[in-house]
């Protein structure tokens, strides 16, 4: 081959050259290392994770607007949005415990032990204690209960259960045996959650001959929470909307 | 010699005025075929000042060097393993050999014209 031929394959390879260094070059990468399957999981669940996020916002946005429609609506018919903040009021206090309310539920006395102590024993295992109410009231929450008083003093989302020496203390208040929780929810799912084999009464308080009787009732009243408001610190968040 | 300066500005040119860029993800791919490319290139110059540049052993250079780097470079993503570093070492390590080798015959050829004179 002579010299004039090969040339214009130079030329032709310089054309290509220049052509994918500029490409490259105008791409304007910033270098980000050897992609390595670990870090590949990585990115795809902060992916993931954004998708769900920004699923969930578009959700609340129909479900804003879902509810805008209804203070519109209710304007229109009744001149104000009294009506529906009326509802809103009525669904948030069934959250916040305040009303007494009613329903299936199961009444769960516990009482402390009558067994004889055999020797080498404590005492202390007899006994009904706080830690075991908290337990109690928990696996109640678990199977689905809506409302939960103890002796009558209602447990709220800051209710405080704590060791009292002979008695227990709830939310400050001192209550002794026998202990009288009562739980609004579906009566079989409770006591099921009361009975069953993993449960922690079966596993912690069956031995000891703890007394529990477990009632299933079709017609419960639940007394409301009569204390103070506790919420004094707690503010919204800047730019924190619903949910 | 001034040919393919023509081409590879004719070719800049092009690569600046085309409307597509490179995926983010074939980036690394197209980096090392460069490199591959740019030690072609080398290795040509270096063949034809010794007087041995082949046309064809150069152009299969160039394209193979550059599938071939950018083959390896995807198989090492497919593994985990950084396989794209051993593309980077070897045509590095030649570029800068076909360069040091390059400058010896300039400067040789340089000094030579010097004595004639």
């Amino acid at each position: 081959m002579n010299r004039k031929a090969y040339v214009y394959y130079l030329f032709v390879l310089a054309v290509i050259m220049g052509f994918i260094t500029a490409i490259q070059l105008k791409s304007n990468f910033t270098y980000q290392g050897i992609v390595t399957i670990p870090k590949l999981l990585e990115l795809q669940n902060e992916i993931k994770n954004a998708e769900a996020e920004n699923k969930q916002l578009t959700e609340s946005i129909s479900e804003q607007a879902v509810k805008l429609a209804e203070y519109k609506a209710g304007v229109e018919s009744t001149g104000s949005a009294f009506g529906n903040m009326k509802n809103e009021l009525i669904t948030m206090r069934n959250y916040s415990n305040y009303d007494s309310i009613q329903g299936p539920g199961i009444i769960m006395t516990l009482n402390d032990s009558q067994q004889e102590i055999a020797e080498g024993e404590d005492i202390a295992w007899y006994l009904i204690h706080d830690i075991d109410i908290l337990e109690i009231v928990n696996e109640l929450r678990m199977a689905g209960a809506e409302a939960i008083s103890i002796n009558d003093e209602r447990v709220t989302a800051t209710t405080s259960i704590r060791c009292g020496g002979p008695t227990i203390n709830i939310d400050g208040k001192r209550h002794a045996v026998p202990f009288i929780i009562k739980a609004i929810g579906d009566p079989k799912a409770l006591e099921a959650s009361a009975i069953a084999p993993e449960s922690y009464i079966e596993l912690y308080m069956s031995y000891s001959g703890i007394q529990v009787k477990i009632l299933q009732v079709e017609k419960l009243s639940i007394e409301g929470y009569t204390g103070q408001d506790k919420l004094r610190y707690q503010r919204k968040t800047e730019g924190g909307g619903a949910k | 010699m001034i040919i393919p300066i023509i081409g590879l500005l004719l070719g800049i040119a092009i690569g600046i005025l085309f409307p597509a860029v490179i995926p983010v993800q074939y980036s690394s791919y197209m980096s090392v075929a460069i490199l591959a490319a740019l030690d072609s290139v080398f290795g040509g110059i270096r063949s034809s000042i010794e007087k041995t540049f082949n046309i064809e052993i150069f152009i299969s250079g160039f394209f193979g060097n550059a599938a071939l780097a950018a083959i390896l470079t995807y198989l090492g993503d497919q593994l985990g393993v950084p396989i794209y570093y051993a593309a980077i070492f070897a045509f590095g390590v030649r570029l800068f050999q076909n360069f040091a080798i390059i400058r010896r015959y300039l400067l040789m050829g340089l000094k030579k014209n010097n004595n004639k004179s």
